[in-house]
């Protein structure tokens, strides 16, 4: 059966053989995700993370005149207050679009409903959605409270999908079901694989890429842009900061492609199976890997010589870039997921950094290749967040740049290091060469700011916890 | 049965309490919830001028419950969790908060909390359902919880003999709420020391439990908004110690006074002591204000107003804009209340404020408020800056959540807010 065939999607852990903690050599990491039952880790110390829910309302949040209907108590949306900023600012500084008619809601359940049911008030919520705002379509975003109340959200929107002319889509998010966040996005595309892309790709055009990314922001859809026109290609960027109608012409495309092929995993394979074939490559970071996945695609569409001249003319212009070596004699540590990671590593070392640690946010059987490019002694961490064992790392090791997506710079620059988050700038093709090499130099010059806001830091983790070793909470989990 | 909310400017109870105990330096938080309750906080508060704090945002320890705990019970997952973060970081107090999954679950977080205070660590507990109530109700318990559970793990801190100054908590600014928060405990601070008054912040810069400690010490309880009317009453109990409920925390001189005379009929405090330091702000401000004139006259700036917000906040500007610049409030909309909106009843004094109050919390009914009133300029969030721009009106975010904000130490109480606000206000009325 398809991964569109099925109603709900299984969750990561039993798809992926998902670990969301681990610290250890690579080479270890390696060699259990080889066998057949992956050996499951937990933390027995935690700090809180991202989980299913809050990462489906990022992107949801980021799609254009939709509804989002989160089913749960007041605080299961609070996210959205900030992703609307995000997104505000985003379509304001980068001209992203000129209107979005996105709006959410929340059905605001009380202890009541978590007694007698949210089932009449979702109902109630998703009329009044559709008559306020006539969206696209309206996605229902499960939580926790909902998902042991067993309300059963299916069936309020099977009778009102008769009812109503659009489509409205449950995101069966319950906030527990998998140990990684990325869950939350998977359920979210296959939604949109499953509801709104039709299943006959017919009408296809030639020049036409799906590009499927959860986690793109606008200035790295304008550089996808950018380069498909030089091409005289067209890049359907999709679900991210995306229309319906971009999402829905999904099945007209000639193949797709991923920028981060771990998170796109499951609409990649979706549209696969419809006939749509999927284009793989490591992330686009740094020259080799973007010629890489530049070659990749001019294979497939058999535009090979293009793409050779192309590469050529836009190497030249970031040669000087990388030849001024900005990180040489650095010491650089990475938490981004794996795939992303694997070409990070690349182009730090391209530009003369030393890796001294990787975290990457969850590890499964879709990391075999990041994970052999690695070093094999090098230790990694698997964890989205845990600052506390980052704490105990950064104690270890001598550590100068700390290049992350999350805005966690609070902590880094407590423990004297120098972060350099890189999740609203566009690090992905040439220009992300010069952008990325510009963000080392803002480091550099941030060296006075983070001496000062380290000196006198007040670090909330006990000594006896730093000198202990990394792993410690990390524990082999019992059936 | 509670109304649903499109674009809601809330979170939950939980969210209260970590709002509230992240303030107090020392203070470790041990979420018993969801993996993602805490990080949901976490990108709420950032727009709500709450940015350093001793542990925050993915700092902050949580059992991150799944699915295993949700079927067979997490109670020893939390001890496991309580256990361990006592030895992983340090902390003056812990703080347990169990969200909705543990609540509906019923795991015993009592219990697993009980069990460290027995083995002679620093900790409490709060049961922090987000079903219980939005991040007002969440400070209100966290607030009362403090009051009621810090005395059994942490005597109480005794009257130091030498320091003469009467004492006052201050009660009822929530942090991210007010996003002005930071500065005005700094200004009420400010404004009441000449007259020989030692403010107790609680929240904010400095604060740690010493200050929690020491609340029983007040001699008065200073209630700013209808969020610290608990604890007063609570602390009245406990300690007999008076409070006041400030109407009006307002900006200005006028207000200052009114807020002076209304201490001094509690508590015994010579006001001709400080008559000097109240003329300088009153001629400070009244030389602030002169600065405008000109532009006062010649654009207008006698505007019809809609306000948006807490009632507390709402009534410092509906006071201040009609009293000293000739404002016209057409409406007030009250965002903080619990129960139905229209079974709230406003005060005489509220309603003196403005031709209309509501109560609301849907940013989509609010808007189609003010569209209704058709203002000139609009006070609220930045989720009213949409509505106000439609309508070609003014804007002026003065309530949460607020956008390309960042607030240190500017304030919207007392002499320095009343001039802050000339500045800022004029300088969007000039645009």
């Amino acid at each position: 059966m398809g991964v569109l065939d099925e109603r709900k999607l299984v969750a990561r852990e039993k798809r992926n053989s998902t670990i969301t903690a681990y610290y250890g050599q690579v080479e270890n990491l390696r060699e259990d995700l080889e066998v057949s039952e992956i050996r499951q880790r937990i933390r027995t110390f935690s700090q809180t993370t991202s989980d299913e829910l809050i990462v489906a309302l990022d992107l949801l949040s980021t799609i254009q005149d939709i509804a989002v209907v989160v089913h749960g108590a007041t605080g299961c949306s609070a996210s959205m207050i900030g992703y609307q900023f995000r997104n505000a600012r985003q379509f304001k500084k980068d001209g992203a679009i000129s209107s979005d008619r996105s709006t959410w809601y929340s059905t605001n359940l009380d202890e009541r409903d978590t007694i007698m049911g949210g089932d009449e008030k979702l109902r109630i919520v998703i009329e009044r959605a559709y008559n306020d705002h006539k969206p696209n379509v309206i996605f229902v975003v499960g939580t926790c409270v909902v998902a042991i109340n067993n309300d059963d959200m299916s069936s309020v929107v099977l009778e009102l999908q008769e009812e109503l002319e659009i489509p409205i889509i449950v995101i069966d998010t319950d906030g527990f079901k998998s140990k990684a966040g990325i869950n939350g996005s998977d359920i979210v595309l296959h939604g949109i694989g499953k509801y709104l892309i039709s299943q006959n790709a017919t009408d296809k055009q030639i020049r036409q890429v799906n590009i499927i990314s959860t986690t793109l922001n606008y200035k790295t859809k304008k550089e996808l842009h950018r380069i498909f026109d030089k091409l005289g290609l067209k890049a359907n960027v999709i679900p991210r900061y995306a229309t319906i109608d971009e999402i829905q012409k999904a099945n007209k495309s000639i193949a797709s492609m991923a920028l981060n092929g771990e998170e796109a995993e499951v609409l990649l394979q979706g549209l696969e199976e419809i006939g749509i074939p999927a284009i793989t490559a490591q992330a686009p970071i740094g020259t080799p890997a973007i010629s890489k996945w530049l070659n990749e695609l001019g294979k497939h569409l058999e535009i090979q010589d293009e793409i050779e001249i192309f590469i050529r003319e836009e190497e030249k212009n970031v040669q000087s870039y990388i030849a001024s070596q900005p990180l040489k004699g650095e010491k650089v540590y990475i938490d981004l997921p794996a795939s992303l990671a694997k070409s990070i590593v690349e182009l730090v070392e391209d530009l003369g950094g030393e890796v001294v640690g990787i975290t990457i946010p969850f590890v499964d059987v879709s990391n075999k290749e990041s994970l052999k490019s690695l070093k094999k002694e090098a230790y990694i961490q698997v964890g989205d967040g845990q600052l506390f064992e980052l704490a105990n790392i950064f104690s270890k090791n001598q550590v100068t740049f700390y290049i992350a997506e999350k805005a966690i710079g609070d902590f880094v620059s407590k423990q004297g290091v120098i972060p350099i988050p890189i999740g609203n700038k566009n690090i992905f093709f040439y220009q992300g060469i010069k952008t990325f090499v510009n963000s080392i130099h803002r480091a550099k010059r941030s060296v006075s700011y983070t001496r000062y806001i380290s000196e006198d830091a007040v670090n909330p983790y006990a000594n006896t916890w730093t000198k202990k070793s990394t792993n410690w909470y990390i524990k082999q989990e019992v059936k | 049965m509670s109304k649903s909310i499109e674009r809601g400017r809330y979170g939950c109870n939980l969210h209260g309490a970590i709002q509230t105990i992240t303030q107090i330096q020392g203070v470790v938080p041990i979420l018993h919830t969801t993996p993602g309750c805490g990080l949901q906080h976490d990108i709420a508060k950032k727009v709500g001028s709450a940015f350093a704090a001793y542990v925050q945002g993915y700092e902050i320890p949580s059992s991150n419950v799944y699915e295993k705990q949700v079927i067979f019970g997490g109670t020893s997952r939390l001890r496991e969790q309580i256990k361990n973060t006592v030895k992983v970081m340090n902390g003056d107090l812990y703080v347990t908060l169990s969200g909705c999954e543990s609540e509906m679950v019923g795991d015993d977080s009592i219990s697993m909390t009980q069990e460290i205070v027995d083995q002679g660590e620093k900790a409490i507990n709060y049961r922090a359902p987000g079903f219980k109530g939005d991040q007002y109700i969440g400070y209100e318990g966290i607030v009362s919880t403090l009051i009621d559970k810090l005395p059994s793990v942490y005597e109480n801190v005794e009257e130091e003999s030498s320091d003469n100054r009467i004492k006052v908590n201050i009660l009822g600014i929530i942090p991210v709420q007010d996003i002005y928060w930071q500065g005005n405990l700094d200004e009420i601070q400010r404004v009441l020391q000449p007259l020989g008054i030692k403010v107790n912040k609680l929240l904010g810069y400095k604060q740690s439990i010493d200050n929690w400690r020491r609340m029983n010490t007040a001699n008065l309880n200073i209630v700013v908004s209808k969020w610290g009317i608990e604890a007063a009453k609570k602390l009245k109990k406990l300690y007999h110690t008076p409070y006041i409920v400030v109407d009006n925390l307002g900006m200005g001189p006028d207000a200052m006074e009114l807020l002076v005379d209304q201490i001094a009929k509690e508590i015994p405090i010579k006001v001709e002591i400080a008559r000097d330091f109240f003329r300088a702000g009153k001629e400070r401000f009244r030389y602030a204000l002169k600065q405008i004139t000109e532009y006062y006259y010649d654009y207008d700036f006698q505007k019809s107003v809609v306000i948006v917000g807490d009632e507390s906040t709402t009534i410092r500007y509906a006071d201040f804009l009609t009293r000293y610049l000739g404002m016209e409030i057409l409406a007030i909309i009250i965002t903080d209340f619990v129960g139905e909106e229209t079974k709230q009843e406003p005060s005489e004094y509220l309603r003196s404020l403005a031709y209309d109050i509501y109560y609301k919390k849907d940013t989509r009914e609010i808007s189609q408020l003010i569209e209704e009133a058709n203002p000139e300029l609009v006070l609220g969030s930045s989720l009213e800056e949409e509505i106000a721009r439609s309508l070609g009106a003014y804007h002026y975010t003065i309530s949460y959540p607020a956008y390309n904000k960042v607030i240190i130490s500017s304030c919207n109480v007392g002499y320095e807010g009343g001039i802050g606000l000339i500045e800022n206000l004029s300088s969007v009325l000039l645009q």
